[in-house]
């Protein structure tokens, strides 16, 4: 969870980048940190904490209202390419991004909200930023750049999760550059799809039966969003029962 | 599976930030100094809480969850409202008047709040002119044809500086003329007195609704209202959702005027509102209800909130928490026990002001009905909802089950219900249709089944308008406005024809009989099972009969078997028995009383070398004894010579290592191996399905449009030379029939509003199935719709994909070369048409799908609905003729392995729905369709655990 005492400033890089600023400026009021004038106002009222500790803490003490939704701590599993052979998103310390096999410290990562849809990832082990290089291979940095580290989090409708690189035009993903190369054309890049996994303290096993298997309408609600349900999603694939087995 | 709302599912737990203990022990051992502090108070609050009050309300959560995925009570409800139900349609008085300076008003704290926090609004004049357009208003409510207008009265309209003195006259004649064009058209009127302008006067001189004094002056503004207009009004509604004006106005900022974090504002101002709202209705039930005979409320509005665990207690609570501090914060006191809820007093403490006994007297039980809303308003932006860490959910029908239950069973008018579209949307807005489906089906199944006494409801919004922080970004009418025109014409948009067909029909009235059809199939009917390839086992399972050699036991006294050299001794012939499997299958099918069996052979197994050259004679010997063991129990074979599935290609090796399908020389080979079945097992099978579902190999040969292309072209060349070496060499002393078997989905339009949907629907129906049906059954060559697209496609840029030309020689052995059509036929898809740019099969025909969340869908999202089959085959009929229709597949995914539910539920409607289509079809297909084979799509391993199914089948076919 380093990174998290960076307060409200952690935030801002995103902030300028965000592609629609809105009607104004009050669309980003999701979050405390984006607003100077509330997080001080907070800051104040609570002596000794910081905002981003605050976010936390007010919304429970509140109970009206949960700010601090904006940081996540995941695993991000994605399935290879013949069968489920498990691999979690792992970033290296020294910067290489590769699968982990099982979960462990190493494939933890936090996920953080820096703006409308966008977030960073960042290696909870390494304190490294996962970010994307310009033929679509991944690395660790230490430094965020809001270019090549945020990504666009999309929701796909079987439950799985894309990042996607603005700057770049491809999401995250662990194929080899040959693969890329090779899947260029066809728009899918294979270990691209991710599924967030929460991650299992050793004194909750984790729940079996769900994350593995998303349900067919698991993905959650957009309220933001005109299509909250994800109804109008581009499914173009016409999928038969007996030509999918 | 379960109908309804995405945020039911219990999927969403690892996506959301969650508070609960795991996490919260987790963060201990991760956190800095600091965090720690926080993680301990939100403890102690919580353990604080658990021991708190509990509303009613929290059943909602507890109640024993039926995950029957076909209950009858989650399915989409075919049935109408009831008699005099109240349907409307509301706007805001601030959201659509525009003419904000015109005619003596006074400037609100909106108007404010617009120049000073808003300042991307480019003109905040350029509205909807309901001020200046009142007949287009009124000719927009009289297209949908509602019983009732729900509108705001602009307060700083009829007194600019807010003081209820003597009131603008030119205000309060567009009043008077709204109301009396109202009643005259037979329209009821439901008037807002409060949708948050507040006259900007009042915010600056006293500060607005955080000074109590504001409590008399609104009483003095209502009190005028009532006596001006109370002969023609019969419903009030003192303030429109009190929660956003004090959270977002005090809390957030979002909203004017625009006040940040300060929370003891945030409260007093919700508790002014209160009481000004209790003063307000006992001024209206003493001085005017005796004579004017009316109804007053208070709109309260409020998200939906669904637990990550729903046996979890701790979650339980806290989407009880979350209900109450939004909706309960102004329900507990006016329709419960007068007093803020105890959670949130436990919670905020001193922040919170307190009602005294008398006040709590005063303001219980002042309202005559609930009026609700639900909204995006109440669920927008995320970061500022009290979510708990639990899932937001837009299931209207559990929130009016939360009030039945928290508010002691009230009678419920909602006053606000809708979604939004982005600004681009104008006049087709398919989401919107669906939304709507959704949330007026809701409330119909809350009233069907659960009692609840909903008697009115408010479409929101007549028109297009100011949509609050959202400025024009976003449109909520069911009018579509333009703003920079002159003369804002209001133009339909599809959800108002939508809605407009619900308030004639009261519902969703069933549109045909689909009572169940009793009595029989014809007798010759067959019913049968698929099986998709059937692995051919190549050695007999038991080395008794095949091994020649002798043997002597217990020679050496070592008790082992000695085997004798230089003897060797006639085997027993091969006979069916030695392939254990065989029995167990044909044991199954015989169980289910299927009279055909239809399995597929394996084209690598038969021929390794994919031509004649190496025959595995085993293989062929193999599938002749699944055939002859078969037909002793009278289960006819249905025999697909070439199956290919999404990870078989099904190829052999060599064939698919020179280009597959794409290799014109693939046809010859396949008619070389179709030959030599038809040789070896044409004497016992009469029924030949060359290729399952060719339509689908676009998927996988999809590198580009043109590879697609030309991969089906070869596939039919290749059916069509087998069928024609059938038709010459085979037929005459065999006498079955061949055809190929198409994956024929149906399409419905998304928006049937929209011709372009329509249009979409059946491109899409040229593309996946007359691609191949036209050239077979019709006319030799690729449909004319599809050819023509394309090229459109080309001549716009947007493709450069291009259809194989049929050779003179080849349209001659396409044409007619089938024997009957054959359907796998699984689901309907709802379709849209969506411009898209690419060179491939999927992007050429320009559609996108839309899932309707309404519908019974599998996991897989295959929509169950039945009447896609009948519209599929006369679709088939109208196109090709009176042929013989064969359903090769139907069925549906179940992942359930001992109860399969769903699937039961599907075959038995499916198989309704064919012989509904059978009662139709015979009339013109004569019998036809009675020696159809109903082929069902669930594998043999499947219902060996689904015995019921299994019955149901054999019911069926008796």
């Amino acid at each position: 969870m380093s990174g998290q005492n960076s307060g409200r400033h952690g935030s801002r890089p995103g902030l300028d980048e965000e592609p629609e600023p809105g009607p104004l400026e009050l669309r980003a009021l999701g979050s405390t940190r984006a607003d100077p004038q509330l997080c001080d106002f907070l800051e104040n009222h609570f002596l000794g904490y910081t905002c981003l500790e605050l976010d936390i803490c007010l919304a429970t003490y509140l109970g009206v209202s949960h700010w601090g939704e904006s940081i996540r701590l995941r695993h991000l599993y994605t399935s290879g390419p013949h069968g489920p052979s498990s691999c979690f998103l792992r970033i290296r310390v020294d910067g290489a991004v590769d699968c982990a096999r099982g979960q462990s410290a190493h494939s933890l990562v936090e996920i953080r909200a820096v703006a409308l849809r966008k977030v960073a990832i960042k290696g909870v082990h390494s304190a490294l930023y996962l970010c994307m290089e310009g033929d679509g291979r991944m690395r660790g940095l230490p430094q965020f750049s809001p270019e090549d580290c945020a990504f666009e989090e999309e929701i796909r409708p079987d439950g799985y999760n894309v990042y996607r690189s603005q700057k770049h035009q491809l999401p995250v993903s662990l194929s080899s550059a040959r693969q890329r190369q090779l899947f260029k054309a066809r728009g899918f890049l294979p270990l691209s799809h991710f599924l967030p996994m929460l991650p299992s303290s050793p004194a909750e096993p984790v729940h079996r039966e769900r994350p593995l298997e998303p349900d067919a309408f698991s993905s959650p609600l957009e309220t933001d969003s005109m299509d909250p349900f994800g109804i109008a999603n581009n499914l173009r694939l016409v999928k038969s029962p007996s030509f999918q087995k | 599976v379960k109908p309804g709302c995405a945020a039911e599912s219990p999927g969403n737990e690892w996506i959301c930030f969650r508070t609960d203990e795991s996490n919260v022990r987790y963060r201990e051992t991760m956190s800095t100094g600091g965090l720690q502090r926080s993680v301990i108070l939100s403890t102690f609050l919580l353990l604080r809480a658990v021991t708190g009050f509990s509303g009613d309300g929290r059943a909602i959560w507890s109640k024993s969850p039926n995950y029957s995925p076909v209950n009858e009570s989650q399915l989409f409800l075919y049935d109408t409202f009831p008699k005099n139900f109240f349907w409307g349609v509301g706007t805001g008085a601030f959201q659509v008047e525009g003419n904000w300076k015109a005619d003596g008003r006074g400037p609100s704290i909106w108007d404010h709040f617009t120049q000073t926090h808003l300042k991307n609004v480019s003109s905040v004049n350029s509205s909807s002119d309901s001020y200046i357009f009142l007949e287009k208003d009124l000719s927009a409510l009289d297209f949908i044809g509602v019983s009732f207008y729900q509108f705001s009265i602009s307060w700083p309209r009829l007194f600019p500086d807010g003081i209820a003195a003597v009131a603008n006259a030119k205000g309060l004649q567009y009043y008077n003329s709204l109301l009396d064009a109202l009643v005259l058209r037979n329209i009821e009127p439901i008037v807002t007195l409060y949708h948050w302008d507040l006259p900007l006067a009042l915010q600056e001189k006293y500060g607005g609704w955080e000074n109590e004094v504001l409590i008399d002056i609104f009483n003095d503004y209502a009190t005028y209202c009532f006596q001006t207009f109370g002969d023609r009004v019969k419903y009030w509604i003192t303030i429109h959702n009190p929660y956003l004006v004090a959270w977002h106005g005090y809390g957030t900022g979002m909203h004017a005027p625009g006040e940040k974090g300060n929370l003891a504002a945030v409260y007093a101002v919700g508790h002014n509102l209160i009481k000004a709202h209790s003063k307000v209705w006992h001024n209206y039930n003493i001085n005017f209800r005796p004579h004017q005979k009316g109804w007053l409320s208070i709109t309260l509005g409020s998200h939906w909130i669904e637990p990550n665990r729903p046996e979890n207690t701790v979650d339980v609570l806290k989407c009880q928490q979350s209900m109450v501090s939004v909706l309960g914060w102004f329900a507990n006191p006016i329709h419960g026990d007068g007093d803020y809820p105890e959670l949130m007093k436990k919670q905020l403490l001193s922040i919170l002001p307190l009602f005294s006994e008398a006040e709590k007297e005063e303001v219980r039980g002042t309202a005559d009905f609930f009026a609700f809303s639900f909204g995006p308003n109440n669920f927008k932006p995320q970061g500022t909802m009290a979510k708990m860490g639990q899932n937001v959910s837009l299931n209207l029908r559990e929130v009016l089950n939360w009030i039945k239950l928290e508010y002691g069973h009230p009678r419920i008018l909602i006053t606000e219900n809708g979604w939004f579209t982005d600004s681009h949307v104008k006049t087709e807005d398919t989401t919107a249709i669906y939304i709507m489906k959704n949330f007026l089906n809701q409330v119909l199944q809350a009233i069907r089944f659960d009692e609840i006494r909903v008697f009115g409801y408010t479409a929101w919004s007549l028109l297009d308008g100011f949509e609050w922080q959202d400025g024009y970004t976003t449109r909520r009418g069911l009018f579509y406005v333009d703003f920079n025109s002159k003369q804002k014409e209001r133009k339909p948009k599809s959800s108002a024809h939508y809605y407009k067909q619900i308030i004639r029909e009261n519902g969703f009235p069933l549109k045909e009989s689909t009572s169940d059809v009793r009595g029989k199939f014809p007798c010759d009917f067959s019913w049968g099972v698929t099986e998709s390839v059937l692995k051919p086992e190549l050695v007999a399972s038991s080395p008794q009969f095949t091994d020649p050699h002798l043997y002597v036991w217990n020679v050496t006294g070592n008790r082992l078997l000695h085997q004798v050299g230089g003897v060797k001794l006639k085997t027993r012939p091969g006979q069916c028995t030695d392939f254990v499997s065989i029995k167990r299958q044909v044991e199954m099918l015989a169980r289910m009383k299927v009279t055909y069996y239809r399995f597929a052979l394996d084209w690598p197994s038969v021929l390794p070398t994919g031509n004649l050259s190496t025959v595995n004679r085993q293989a062929l010997r193999y599938y002749r004894c699944v055939v002859s063991e078969g037909l002793k129990l009278n289960i006819s074979p249905m025999v697909t010579l070439y199956y290919p599935t999404h990870t078989q290609l099904g190829l052999p090796t060599p064939l698919q290592q020179s280009g597959g399908w794409l290799n014109p020389s693939t046809a010859k080979a396949f008619q070389d191996y179709s030959g030599l079945c038809f040789q070896e097992l044409g004497d016992l099978v009469k029924l030949w399905i060359t290729i399952n579902e060719p339509n689908r190999l676009s998927d996988i040969y999809n590198r580009t449009g043109n590879d697609t292309y030309r991969a089906a072209h070869n596939l039919l060349i290749a059916h069509a030379l087998a069928w024609h070496l059938y038709d010459q060499q085979y037929r005459p002393a065999q006498r079955g029939l061949v055809s190929l078997s198409l994956h024929s989905d149906w399409a419905e339009p998304a928006n049937p509003y929209a011709e372009s949907h329509w249009q979409a629907a059946e491109r899409f129906l040229q593309f996946e199935i007359a691609w191949f049906a036209e050239p077979l059954f019709k006319t030799g060559d690729y449909p004319l719709a599809m050819r023509e697209y394309i090229a459109f496609k080309n001549r716009q840029g947007l493709s450069r994909s291009t259809l194989p030309q049929f050779t003179e020689e080849e349209r001659r052995l396409v044409k007619g070369a089938a024997d009957f059509y054959a359907l796998n036929h699984f689901t309907t898809r709802f379709v849209m048409h969506s411009r898209q740019n690419g060179s491939h099969y999927d992007t050429d025909r320009d559609v996108q799908f839309l899932q309707d969340i309404t519908c019974l869908s599998s996991p897989s999202h295959l929509a169950v609905l039945p009447w896609g089959q009948r519209k599929v085959l006369s679709w088939i009929r109208r196109n090709y003729g009176d042929l013989d229709v064969y359903i090769t597949a139907n069925g549906i995914d179940d992942p359930a392995l001992e109860n399969d539910e769903l699937r039961k539920y599907y075959l038995e409607k499916y198989i309704q729905e064919a012989r509904k289509g059978g009662v139709l079809l015979s009339q013109k297909l004569g019998s036809q369709l009675a020696s159809a084979v109903a082929v069902v799509g669930a594998s043999v391993a499947a219902l060996r655990h689904s015995e019921p199914s299994g019955r149901e089948q054999q019911t069926g076919g008796q």
